[in-house]
């Protein structure tokens, strides 16, 4: 099954989520996990690739990221010049940009899988848009954002407050 | 089976009672980012910290260093003294002389918009 061969000759690749979801995608989109790349090398990805630490939605999207992300890789569909590869890198930002608009929760989910899966490109992009979602905050602002508590002592959030008024005495 | 079924069916609406009404759901999504392990947090925090070099941007590598105890942890050590980064994070730098052999001994902050 998982050496069944895709629409365009290559091979396919089947992962299982958590919850016993099965996703099939090309070889080369499977690839983009370091994790699943050594599986394969091994030899380990037949007659599929279990990932118990990812559930099925938030699997359904990282096959997305890697489908589009090979499908739209230099040289994927053998064109290779510069035109060409411009429009693709722009496809590719607004694909990412419009990929990582979700929620807070959707976003943790992601990063952790991204990580757990070792799929650099798509760890970057939580990373930045996690980054992005704290500027312009302000402490309290960003524990309500992502759900964090305030664990310094009172003593320890007064100073702190103190050592930073001329910071945020305008926002 | 029956005999567990039936012992086991009571405890069935108490339990979604308390369930619905502690949230747990609510909780945990509230919590997940409590969880992030350090040396992704260390990512997150280290990408507002290169991005954000100058004032008034700058204060939001200040207020990550508010936000609670571990995140303060790695916003310090992320953050290099004045001397190496030559960028001004924490106000306390303006209060405190330099290192005698430094060329920088003490910072002053400007206000761009009432001084020149």
């Amino acid at each position: 099954m998982a050496a069944a061969e895709g629409s365009d000759g290559g091979k396919m690749i089947v992962l299982i989520s958590a919850d016993g979801q099965r996703f099939e995608l090309p070889e080369a989109a499977a690839k983009l996990s370091q994790i699943v790349l050594y599986m394969i090398e091994d030899g380990c990805c037949y007659p599929s690739i279990p990932l118990p630490k990812v559930d099925g939605v938030i699997l359904a999207k990282i096959v997305e990221y890697c489908n589009k992300h090979a499908a739209l890789s230099s040289g994927a569909d053998g064109s290779s010049d510069a035109a060409s590869e411009r429009s693709k890198e722009r496809e590719l930002k607004i694909f990412d940009a419009e990929f990582i608009d979700v929620d807070v929760t959707t976003l943790f989910d992601v990063m952790m899988a991204a990580n757990y899966l070792n799929i650099k490109g798509l760890l970057d992009l939580a990373c930045q848009r996690t980054a992005d979602l704290i500027k312009g905050k302000s402490p309290e602002q960003i524990r309500q954002t992502f759900g964090i508590k305030n664990d310094f002592t009172p003593e320890e959030e007064a100073a702190i407050r103190k050592e930073n008024a001329w910071a945020f005495d305008n926002i | 089976i029956s005999l567990r079924s039936l012992c086991s069916r009571p405890h069935r609406p108490g339990r979604v009672r308390r369930v619905a009404a502690m949230e747990p759901d609510e909780a945990m999504r509230r919590s997940c980012w409590t969880q992030l392990p350090p040396e992704l947090l260390r990512e997150v925090l280290a990408r507002v910290e290169e991005s954000e070099g100058w004032w008034p941007h700058r204060r939001d590598v200040v207020a990550c260093a508010g936000v609670c105890r571990s995140w303060r942890e790695i916003v310090k050590e992320i953050v290099r003294t004045p001397e190496a980064s030559g960028k001004l994070t924490f106000p306390i730098s303006l209060k405190q002389p330099g290192p005698r052999d430094a060329p920088l001994k003490c910072f002053i902050m400007r206000n761009r918009s009432t001084q020149t």
